[in-house]
């Protein structure tokens, strides 16, 4: 450009004003000076432009994303009860790292770490920190005092990332449902695995979900309900010396889980136990021979399949032989009884008698629509296969009429139990938030509306009169079946050791909740008393519709001698 | 005239200099706020998720369950009977007690028609 200039010298603005009017515009400096303009012109438009690119352009900010961080600071959703109530959520915490390559001083930095981390090996920790790696982790997860405590040491070459720390307020309350996750905030059980496995996973390998805006997860459980589970369950446990309880609280008209509980448990906060194996879920992945609770299913089968009515009668007076085998009667009546009367006083005879009247092929089929030919279909990675007879005979067909011979899980139990008194519609359990119209697009008929009827009918019998008289709460109509099963203990059947269990809905006029307990070997409550599921499993069940029904909404009837009488004081 | 024109241009571009130097120094120092606003708000997050966890700790029915036991002596509390749970319309209406000297409790020196109907003499 200067050259240009250069050689227009001697070029005067003012002169060529003046002289205007007699210039014939042939004047060769003003064409080098328009070319120059236009050239200029052209360079600010080139700009103006860009700027205008520029100011439209929004990726400016995307230096944020990745980097370092993205690595270990994996956020996940909160997960919450179905009011909100928090049951898992992220927390920031500090995690301590090295560069061995910039300390200067190992020994120095070494002693000084382990003045902040009392239990931290000194030796092994500075042969790491003599080393000349680039990043190597002191310690994840600490706490805001022991991050202070290393900042005011001012050791060189050592440094925090945030990380977001997965925390479970309720601790263990709800452990066997909400699961846990890794050191790297990846699910491992539970609803945590779930959700990874629903693609948050394939969100952290992309780098996105970093930010804190994902939506909590709903789950359906309600955490008082699941109190009050979790804190019977432990009660009874204790109480009767069982090695293990479980309990479930199922919604039978949607099929959500209001609350379910498994002890022992462990603290998602600290997995490790998580480990051990008697801490495993005992509702969905246990399988077990359930004993007489499942001969509600036998007793649904027969009046379903049309071949038995209510009105008929069996003989138990005598002790079943078949082949080399006996089946007989807990609580002996010794002569012919009805079919409420085989339901409430929990016949062998009377039940396996009822099975040969359906049929092996019947009750097999029956069996399987119930959703007991394979694994629970929910949300819960944990979920076992139920064991069926290899060859389903005459014999398996009259064991498996009052529970044994079939093992399944006491979810098993719950969800069709929730089928045969909601008037008969098959509907899986959920751990999410499910509305009563998302159910009935998911439901199955299994059963007739009448034997859903006589069910509700049986199972209210059987509180008022028969096994399960413990189970009744004042104002809440319960309904239920007790199931005392005998464990196998070296190949055969034990007489000592009990696997204990209650079936319950509440209110039996229109069931709204089923409820079932189970105790694993529990002991008398004082030597010379019963342990019996009538004496453990159902006053458990009692206390807990007590202590949750009002949670759940449900209104208890007036009780009392005069029907609508109500006590006022003011 | 082009003398006017060329002061008149240098001048603006003076001014336009100007101009464009204090909004750069007025971005840098907007965009070292937001920085700021920014950190504030990620470390605000922090501690609302914090105290949301806290606030959960706190009120885990677990929780309230022991310190309930702890105190019900002290507070005189008992778990409700499901007798004592009746829906609010069918609890009557608080009826009138006479008191010892003819006058009513509930509302002295009117009568039991006002208190009732609501009507005044």
């Amino acid at each position: 450009m200067t050259a240009t200039y250069a050689g227009d010298y001697h070029f005067d603005f003012a002169e060529t004003e003046a002289k205007a009017p007699a210039v014939t515009g042939r004047d060769p400096s003003r064409l080098r000076i328009r070319l120059v303009a236009i050239g200029f012109a052209l360079i600010y438009a080139v700009i103006c432009g860009r700027l205008v690119v520029l100011g439209f352009d929004h990726t400016a900010a995307s230096w944020r994303m990745g980097g370092p961080a993205a690595a270990v600071a994996a956020a996940r959703p909160d997960l919450t009860d179905r009011n909100g109530e928090i049951l898992a959520t992220d927390i920031t915490t500090a995690s301590l790292y090295a560069e061995p390559r910039n300390i200067i001083d190992a020994d120095e930095a070494a002693e000084a770490i382990s003045s902040v981390f009392p239990d931290i090996n000194t030796t092994n920790l500075r042969h790491r920190l003599e080393t000349d790696a680039g990043f190597i982790w002191i310690r994840r997860e600490i706490t805001a005092e022991q991050q202070a405590a290393i900042h005011r040491l001012g050791i060189p070459g050592v440094g925090f990332i945030s990380e977001s720390r997965r925390f479970y307020p309720g601790g263990s309350t709800a452990s066997h449902i909400v699961g846990h996750v890794n050191i790297d905030n990846q699910g491992i059980a539970g609803i945590e695995k779930y959700i990874d496995d629903r693609g948050l996973s394939d969100l952290h390998q992309a780098g996105f979900a970093l930010g804190g805006e994902m939506a909590p997860v709903a789950l359906s459980i309600d955490l008082r309900v699941q109190h009050v589970l979790h804190d019977e369950l432990a009660k009874a446990m204790e109480r009767y010396q069982a090695i293990a309880a479980t309990g479930v609280v199922l919604d039978v008209n949607t099929g959500e889980v209001m609350a379910m509980a498994s002890i022992p448990d462990y603290d998602p906060n600290s997995p490790a136990q998580a480990l051990q194996p008697d801490r495993l879920n005992r509702m969905t992945a246990g399988v077990y021979e359930m004993g007489s609770v499942m001969k509600t299913f036998n007793t649904a089968m027969a009046l379903d399949s049309g071949r038995v009515s209510i009105t008929d009668s069996f003989d138990a007076s005598r002790p079943l032989q078949v082949s080399r085998y006996t089946i007989n009667d807990f609580h002996g009546k010794n002569r012919v009884l009805t079919v409420p009367e085989i339901f409430i006083y929990s016949s062998n005879i009377g039940s396996a008698r009822m099975a040969l009247t359906v049929g092996v092929d019947g009750q097999q089929e029956f069996f399987r629509r119930m959703g007991m030919g394979g694994r629970i279909g929910t949300e819960l990675p944990e979920t076992a296969l139920p064991l069926l007879p290899s060859r389903w005979t005459d014999i398996s067909a009259m064991t498996i009429a009052f529970g044994h011979g079939m093992s399944v899980t006491p979810m098993h139990v719950a969800s069709g139990a929730a089928a045969l008194l909601n008037g008969g519609m098959m509907i899986p359990p959920t751990f999410m938030t499910r509305s009563e119209g998302e159910a009935q697009l998911l439901a199955t008929r299994v059963v007739s509306e009448q034997t859903s009827d006589m069910m509700r009918y049986l199972f209210r019998l059987n509180v008022e009169r028969g096994s399960g008289r413990s189970a009744e709460v004042p104002g809440y109509y319960v309904g239920g079946k007790t199931g005392t099963a005998e464990k196998i203990e070296n190949g055969r059947y034990s007489s000592s050791l009990r696997f204990n269990s209650f079936l319950a809905a509440f209110p039996m006029d229109d069931p709204q909740y089923v409820v079932l307990v189970v105790l694993d070997e529990p002991q008398p409550e004082r030597p010379g008393l019963g342990a019996t599921a009538g004496s453990n499993a159902a006053p458990t069940v009692a206390s807990i519709i007590r202590r949750s029904a009002p949670f759940l909404g449900v209104e208890p009837q007036p009780v009392g001698t005069q029907p609508g009488a109500l006590l006022v004081t003011y | 005239m082009s003398r006017f024109l060329n002061a008149g241009l240098i001048v603006a571009m003076i001014g336009g200099a100007g101009l464009t130097y204090n909004s750069k120094h007025e971005v840098e120092g907007a965009s070292a706020a937001v920085a700021d606003l920014r950190v504030e708000l990620a470390q605000e997050k922090d501690a609302l998720s914090l105290l949301k966890a806290e606030w959960s700790v706190l009120t885990q029915p677990a929780r309230l369950q022991e310190l309930v036991t702890l105190y019900a002596a002290e507070l005189g509390l008992e778990p409700f009977a499901p007798a004592q749970l009746v829906a609010i319309d069918d609890i009557p209406i608080r009826p009138v007690v006479f008191g010892p000297s003819g006058t009513t409790t509930a509302m002295s020196g009117r009568s039991i028609d006002s208190i009732i109907t609501g009507s005044t003499p």
